[in-house]
């Protein structure tokens, strides 16, 4: 009968159960999640990328002057602005976004202040605004990561978020179907067809599986407010309320309407770093220039780990301290403690290799698993000549996601150093080339011969990585012997890591073109015509 | 019946066996971790501030043990009768508490 594989409540049938769930739950989202995880280990260099995409920028390293300088830019740009939201760099950003909320004009609808491009400006190391080309660098990397794009942020985030929770349930399901988890680490047989991929997955599995078990758990608390609101909403008639506890604003002060200059705002940084015991990470300053100017200081949360950063408030004439954050309770701190964990911020540049080591250990489990399924079940086909519909469709689907994302950001780089400076809206146009480019090779991936399509694809993701150091070498001043010569180890780091993968690449298309499955054959023979090559795996 | 009959009515059974999991697991699943979350919010000790977030954190969890199970059942009706009754229990003490004590 039908259901007797799933009666007994032994280990082996438990096993068997969870294995069916691990594999469909796995191959059902995995596409989604494998551009998920690219993207966000590409975020944790985030900065780097964020300067590696403003080549024409100068190293900043006197990050106060910065602010200085933003705050000079903002009296004469946007003297009577309802606020000024200012970044503090460090040595390793591009400079300081900045932005402003304009007055609103009467019988106007409020505006709102991020993402527009007439108000917000970038301050370069000498403190001046600086005309970099138009770029949302390694941002978009960030934000693709959970936002998605071409779709609003609200279906991307339940998107991201469900397939997160598919990860953990996959995750979950993984370790109770490997009875010998710990021997199948050390176990790796090269060249054996389906034992190989088997033995690859579980490897970059096991490797890294705390950290995917806690980047997948902290991910789904990232958007928790949105995919769980329910505990909010037993407790609270008004979730402004819980959100007025977690996250404690300044009292809000009316403008006075009478013209007082600033305060300087180097000392107020100074202070605000011994009070909150830490560096500065953001300065907010309401109604500047008026009697009633409040400046908001948040320390930086790369100098922390819990992302809950507390602020302090002072008065924006005087220069007195006029508010404090309360100190968060245990449960707020848990939660600021996940978001941190999960982003990675606090860490220096020994721990963001290795959570970009992990990342990238915890994308190759998923593309191994996934091309795990097609290897399991090609060797099971009754005719491998002809298979069904769903298996070439799971095959070729693998090839435009596992080589093609890889290949669309790549592009979206390229596309940062070949678009014309002056281009309208580049910064999109970047964007367009990326998705652009990722439908072409994904058309190629329909129609190819999957094996060819693997090597030619992979082939061409190694020629992209590794031609864009050279084309820095000769195109820029921030080619890789300028920068080790001036000991900017960011950009050349970043030289050095997109060559590295290139090689990465090139090694597996190397390896793919290789590869001739011998198995298949005796595979055939022994198994019965009838069986069925849509059986759930084991 | 020929042996070709019983072999798609195995093959249906099996169909449907699967169905009632995957109800039980994907609508069923976040049923159970959100009335939980509603029922952990309400009798967690502290202050409300950390019993919400704490359920909020502990219904993920939730949510992924009840998919595990939903599997893991011997059969795809208990799944879903169990994870019913799972929830139900939730959702009653979520509301005789809310009923009784009532909202901030």
């Amino acid at each position: 009968m039908g259901v007797d594989r799933f009666r007994g409540t032994d280990m082996k049938g438990f096993r068997q159960s969870q294995s069916t769930l691990h594999t469909w739950s796995g191959l059902l989202l995995g596409w989604i999640l494998f551009a998920v995880f690219v993207a966000g280990t590409a975020a944790y260099w985030r900065e780097a990328l964020n300067r590696w995409t403003r080549p024409e920028l100068a190293q900043i390293e006197q990050p106060e002057r910065v602010v200085s300088g933003a705050v000079a830019y903002l009296t004469k740009r946007a003297p009577d602005a309802q606020s000024w939201f200012i970044p503090v760099p460090t040595t390793e950003s591009a400079g300081s976004q900045v932005f402003w909320q304009p007055q609103v004009e009467k019988g106007e609808e409020r505006r709102r202040g991020r993402g527009r491009r007439d108000t917000q400006a970038l301050i370069g190391a000498d403190g001046q605004a600086v005309t970099a080309r138009e770029t949302r660098g390694g941002d978009f990397f960030y934000r693709f990561h959970f936002d998605l794009h071409y779709m609003p942020v609200f279906w991307a985030r339940w998107i991201v978020g469900i397939a997160a929770m598919f990860m953990l349930v996959a995750i979950l399901t993984g370790i109770v179907t490997h009875k010998k988890i710990f021997r199948d680490f050390f176990t790796l047989r090269r060249g054996k067809g389906q034992r190989s991929w088997l033995d690859g997955h579980n490897a970059s599995a096991v490797l890294a599986l705390p950290f995917h078990l806690m980047i997948t758990y902290t991910g789904l608390v990232t958007l928790m407010a949105m995919l769980m609101p329910w505990a909010v909403v037993a407790n609270y008639t008004d979730e402004t309320k819980l959100f007025a506890a977690v996250f404690p604003q300044a009292p809000v002060v009316e403008r006075a309407e009478r013209v007082v200059p600033l305060t300087p705002i180097a000392p107020l940084l100074r202070d605000a770093e011994r009070e909150l015991g830490g560096p500065v990470g953001y300065v907010g300053v309401t109604n500047p220039n008026d009697a009633a100017a409040r400046i908001t200081m948040t320390r930086a949360g790369t100098s922390m780990l819990s992302a809950r950063t507390p602020s302090i408030a002072y008065d924006g004439v005087t220069g007195r301290e006029v508010w404090r954050a309360p100190a968060p309770d245990g449960a707020t701190v848990t939660q600021g403690a996940m978001v941190g964990l999960h982003a990675g911020r606090f860490g220096d540049f020994g721990i963001r290799w290795l959570y970009f080591l992990c990342g990238i250990a915890g994308s190759i489990m998923v593309a191994s698993g996934l091309v795990l399924w097609t290897v399991k079940r090609r060797e099971r086909l009754p005719d491998p000549a002809r298979p069904p519909f769903g298996f070439r469709m799971v095959e070729r689907l693998n090839i435009g996601f596992v080589a093609g994302f890889p290949i669309a950001m790549t592009l979206y780089l390229w596309a940062n150093r070949l678009l014309p400076l002056g281009m309208e809206r580049r910064a999109d146009g970047e964007i367009n080339a990326m998705f652009v480019g990722w439908g072409i090779v994904f058309a190629y991936a329909l129609v190819r011969q999957p094996n060819r399509a693997w090597v030619e694809l992979l082939g061409l993701l190694a020629g992209l990585l590794l031609a864009l150091p050279l084309y820095n070498l000769v195109a820029l001043p921030t080619g890789l012997v300028a920068t080790i010569l001036r000991g900017d180890w960011v950009l050349a780091g970043a030289d050095l890591t997109l060559a590295g993968l290139g090689a990465g690449f090139a090694f597996a298309a190397w390896r793919v073109h290789r590869f001739r499955p011998k198995a298949r054959r005796r595979a055939v023979r022994e198994m019965p015509v009838s069986s069925n090559a849509w059986a759930p795996a084991e | 019946m020929t042996s070709a009959d019983r072999a798609t009515d195995v093959r249906w059974r099996r169909h449907g066996d699967n169905l009632l999991r995957l109800i039980a697991a994907v609508p069923g699943g976040y049923a159970v971790a959100s009335l939980w979350a509603m029922a952990l919010a309400r009798i967690l000790p502290g202050d409300r501030v950390a019993a919400t977030i704490t359920a909020t954190l502990i219904a993920f969890v939730v949510c992924a043990v009840a998919v595990m199970w939903a599997y893991a059942a011997r059969s795809g009706w208990r799944a879903l009768w169990t994870l019913t009754i799972a929830g139900g229990i939730g959702g009653a003490i979520a509301w005789a508490s809310i009923a009784s004590g009532g909202r901030i």
